[in-house]
């Protein structure tokens, strides 16, 4: 109990406080620097061409505090969703990279300048140079989160009625199937052209641009993977990045079951990976064929898969073999 | 797709992982286009050797069902049709068969000629 507790607080920690350094480093770097700075802000890259340096600070603390209460409030509403609290962390540290990002460039083109024009941009907020950097600044959150919870062990065996394979005594077998969502790759695409128009023709700083791209390269990792079900459990995989989604492992299994997915059973918009008070796993498709696996924390764990059937029967032969392989431990 | 291996079967197990794609594809659960997993993935999963799976591979490579390029992975053929992976299943039974009696490929081959022609 201990150990949870421990570990809610370390990902509380590691949420909310990259917000709140942003908006300290923001004030600091304002206060510190304001005798070498002019007047007003020149080239800002927004709407206006100029504006004053109370407005970059209190921009600066807006978004700070903005994603402070961003990151309150969904590690309250996914408190129980430990692989959901991870997406939470990422957005907040690219987020407050982004903030302190924009500031420091604005520092950067204004220290000591007599007036207008101002210094170009420099070369690190190009978004070929930010992207990379917010990609691994949102790596660095997931592991900062630490290790997730253990999750306590299923007991007992699968239902009599659960759907189950023929295996023989010393038999292996591998469910594999690649997914494709194509909402999911319309959506990158969408969000690709987005960040081109963003690129050439928009007015947008380069923040508007870097996001756009970073959603753009979610949304199109998220739109492909491959299920996987092997005596370790069900597992989807990113199959560029060989790097698991999400997934379930086969000691938390009660049960698998296979059925239809209700499109009104998730939100309209759900698509790829998803963490949810209730459930969590993957959507490719609106409907059609799914794999269902009972937790042992009472969660359910959902796969649009075409042959949701056999990878279920899979799961519960598997089960039946670790149980009793257990129970024969046990004697 | 459904990959089985049984390590107490006589038949190879780099010959098991090709019949289960073959039957994948004889059964439509895979098509055209589509990628197989890779090697060292149903390698780790199976807890057999890369090269086993491998070997499974290169036998439907060499059937004409898969097309194997580095980088690429394994990708299903526009051969890999059901009738043509269910022929191919069923030679390969044909094969284990044989060699359990003691037969050997041209006798084999002599029993194919020999029944195409009746036909």
């Amino acid at each position: 109990m201990i150990g949870q507790f421990g570990g809610m607080y370390r990902r509380a920690v590691v949420t909310l406080v990259p917000p709140v350094v942003a908006g300290a480093i923001t004030v600091g770097v304002l206060a510190t620097l304001a005798h070498r700075l002019p007047d007003q802000v020149v080239g800002s890259g927004g709407i206006v061409e100029a504006m004053p340096w109370s407005r970059v600070l209190v921009d600066g603390l807006v978004w700070s505090i903005l994603t402070l209460i961003w990151g309150v409030i969904w590690l309250y509403v996914r408190r129980r969703v430990q692989g959901g609290q991870r997406w939470i962390a990422a957005t907040t540290w690219v987020g407050s990279v982004l903030i302190v990002g924009y500031v420091l460039q604005l520092v950067v083109r204004n220290l000591d300048l007599a007036g207008s024009p101002s210094r170009p941009a420099p070369w690190w907020t190009s978004p070929f140079a930010v992207v990379p950097v917010l990609a691994v600044v949102a790596l660095v959150s997931w592991w900062a989160m630490g290790p997730d919870p253990e999750q306590p062990e299923a007991a007992g065996r699968p239902r009599p009625g659960a759907p189950r394979l023929q295996l023989s005594g010393g038999e292996r077998a591998l469910f594999a199937r690649t997914v494709f969502s194509r909402r999911g790759l319309a959506s990158a695409l969408l969000w690709a052209v987005l960040t081109v128009w963003q690129a050439v023709f928009g007015a947008g700083t380069y923040l508007v641009v870097a996001l756009f791209a970073l959603v753009a390269i979610i949304a199109a990792a998220q739109s492909w993977a491959r299920v996987l079900v092997d005596e370790h459990g069900v597992h989807v995989i990113q199959p560029l990045l060989r790097r698991v989604l999400v997934g379930a492992e086969l000691r938390t299994v009660v049960e698998a079951r296979a059925g239809t997915l209700d499109p009104r059973a998730l939100p309209r918009a759900t698509y790829g990976a998803f963490h949810m008070p209730r459930q969590s796993g993957y959507r490719a498709t609106a409907g059609g064929e799914m794999l269902r696996l009972q937790l042992s924390n009472g969660r359910e764990f959902i796969v649009t898969v075409p042959g949701a059937a056999t990878a279920a029967g899979l799961v519960n032969t598997q089960l039946d073999r670790r149980r009793a392989t257990a129970g024969d431990d046990r004697c | 797709m459904l990959i089985r291996i049984d390590p107490t079967s006589a038949v190879p197990l780099g010959d098991q992982v090709a019949a289960s794609v073959r039957r994948a594809i004889a059964d439509g659960q895979v098509v055209a286009g589509e990628k197989l997993p890779p090697a060292r993935e149903v390698a780790e999963s199976l807890g057999i050797n890369l090269h086993t799976v491998l070997r499974g591979y290169q036998r439907l490579r060499d059937e004409g069902l898969v097309d194997l390029r580095r980088g690429r992975g394994a990708v299903l053929t526009s051969a890999a049709t059901s009738g043509r992976a269910g022929i191919a299943e069923r030679a390969a039974e044909l094969v284990n068969l044989a060699r359990s009696m003691g037969l050997g490929e041209q006798d084999v081959l002599g029993l194919v000629r020999s029944a195409f022609q009746q036909g």
